[in-house]
């Protein structure tokens, strides 16, 4: 585990010495904050309850459209610049490596969450709303997180070239984003009661967010998001020991 | 502590390398030397557990390159042929990083120790990005020896350096040959002959020779040579030079100067002066030459190509 840390450390920190993750938090500040300032101004004046789950499903969305570059590089680039071969002849498992890659983004990935914090700040400053869905919200989001960087470090595992990470990192998220759109169409197809249905549904990687948005904490979202970090973190491991036979 | 028994790679149809044994021992130097694409950086990568091999066995430090690949890992230096590093990293940054996957203890002391060895001291906090050629392959250099390991694998380490470097280089890994095994491959053939004990010549992913490199001139070259050189155009010394005992034969390369081949061990240099001077031919220069490294390797590639290519004509075009 000592391997995990040294390599999740190490990613961590070259995020806060990398533009690329400034240029991807600045576009988080800029785009939630005009959106949280819009939304609440909004619900104010049509007397709405204070709440913070319009900023979250924004947000949320912006994670999935960032998340593939914050993961680009993490495996691609060594694969690019060779110190992949570093990595492997060092004494390191892949599962460590691949592992110490996501915590490193996740970690990074948290402190964007956290920087969500401000607007409750601001909420409570000004207004006196129900901290409870909040907790179940920030629970989701770091869930939510911790998937869409999964799904870009098996990505990235795929391929030398950042553009095709990210291309294929899309390709997977935004897959799963509208899972949930096409559950009508299979309703349709096969009776509303239509098992394809509900897997579809249950694929649905925003809809899964949304359950926590509403305040509700459910086993099931909780073991779909542990599920897809565990397939896409093993996937990825498996690519990279591919490497080592062929 | 490296024993390598019929190592074969083969990627898809083509076999880089094919049927390799050779082994090193402690506190020796090995050279590794071939054309480019005669299957050094694909042995070095075996050996460091980087990729699996097709056939055969590889043990270094004792351990199983493919069963215990963990354990001879923690035993390599591997320093690959282009040296991987973190350019957004410190140069102490990167050496610590490196020393804490290797579990290194008393890190701090090894990577100061490791800078202090490739002279690199002063440049600790230079970003790597910053750094020449030169002094990026010196950290190379340093990573693969933070740990003391057994075996340190140098993928052509003075490539890329300027001359006061490749020196310095070549003198940290005679230090490092003393009590370690190193393997390094090269193509330059004078850094063989400096610095190894023994040199492999490989090509097409065989080999075609192994011994010591003044061995290997001795047992290739097979006559003796000697340069001479008169102060005139030398007519008729020619002549008088080959009447002497165990001359084989002598040419003249431009006027004045000869080369003359004699019987191997039979050392004619004072018959030959005393031909030179009672003739009255004004002696300059005499020396024996020694069949290069170069040479030696010019000749068993070019037999080995030779060879390949008489036996099967019609592959070449594709290979």
């Amino acid at each position: 585990m000592r391997n995990v840390w040294t390599i999740a450390k190490r990613e961590f920190v070259h995020y806060f010495a990398s533009p690329i993750a400034y240029a991807v938090a600045a576009l988080i500040f800029i785009v939630s904050g005009l959106w949280f300032v819009y939304v609440t101004f909004a619900l104010s004046t049509q007397g709405g309850e204070p709440s913070m789950s319009y900023t979250f499903n924004l947000f949320v969305f912006l994670i999935m459209m960032v998340g593939p570059v914050l993961t680009m590089r993490l495996l691609a680039d060594e694969e690019n610049k060779g110190t992949l071969e570093l990595l492997l002849t060092a004494p390191i498992k892949e599962w460590e490596l691949v592992l110490g890659k996501w915590l490193g983004s996740w970690f990074f990935g948290l402190c964007l969450v956290a920087t969500t914090l401000i607007y409750v700040l601001i909420l409570f400053a000004y207004s006196n709303p129900d901290p409870l869905p909040m907790y179940a919200a920030y629970l989701g989001a770091a869930l939510f997180v911790g998937a869409i960087l999964a799904i870009g470090v098996f990505t990235s595992s795929l391929t030398g070239n950042l553009i095709v990470a990210v291309a294929i990192g899309y390709a997977f998220t935004l897959a799963m984003w509208i899972f949930g759109a096409l559950r009508n169409m299979f309703e349709s197809i096969f009776g509303s009661s239509g098992a394809v249905g509900t897997v579809v549904e249950y694929l649905d990687i925003s809809e899964q967010f949304a359950k926590f948005n509403r305040g509700v904490i459910d086993t099931s979202s909780i073991v779909f998001y542990i599920s897809v970090i565990a397939i896409a973190l093993f996937l990825a491991t498996r690519v990279v020991e591919s490497r080592r036979w062929r | 502590m490296i024993q390598v028994e019929a190592l074969t790679k083969r990627y898809g149809s083509r076999t880089a390398i094919d049927n390799l044994t050779f082994h090193a021992e402690k506190g020796e130097i090995v050279g590794f030397l071939g054309p480019n694409g005669a299957g050094k950086t694909t042995t070095m990568r075996i050996l460091t557990g980087y990729m699996p091999a097709s056939e055969g066995k590889a043990i270094v430090a004792g351990y199983d390159v493919f069963t215990h690949s963990l354990d001879a890992r923690k035993r390599t230096g591997y320093l690959p042929e282009t040296v991987p590093l973190y350019t957004d990293m410190t140069v102490w940054q990167y050496l610590d990083f490196m020393a804490e996957l290797r579990k290194t203890p008393n890190r701090d002391d090894r990577v100061e120790e490791a800078m202090t060895v490739v002279n690199l001291v002063d440049r600790a906090d230079s970003f790597i990005s910053s750094l020449s050629k030169g002094m990026r392959q010196r950290v190379g250099l340093a990573q693969a020896m933070l740990h003391k390991p057994e075996v340190l694998i140098l993928d052509e380490p003075t490539i890329g350096l300027d001359p006061a470097q490749v020196k310095e280089v070549r003198e940290v890994i005679r230090e490092l040959g003393k009590e370690r095994t190193v393997m390094l491959s090269t193509h330059i053939l004078s850094e063989a002959q400096m610095l190894c004990n023994r040199v492999l010549i490989i090509n097409k992913g065989h080999i075609v020779a192994e011994d010591a490199p003044d061995r290997l001139r001795a047992r290739l070259s097979g006559a003796d040579r000697i340069s001479l050189k008169v102060s005139d155009d030398g007519t008729g010394l020619a002549d008088a030079l080959r009447k002497v005992d165990g001359v084989t034969s002598v040419h003249s390369t431009k006027d004045g100067e000869f080369e003359i081949e004699t019987v191997p061990g039979n050392n004619v240099r004072p018959e030959l002066a005393k031909v030179v001077v009672n003739g009255g031919w004004g002696l300059m220069e005499m020396r024996a030459m020694g069949m290069s490294l170069e040479d030696i390797y010019l000749q068993l590639i070019q037999a080995e190509t030779a060879e390949t290519e008489a036996a099967q004509p019609e592959e070449e075009p594709n290979a």
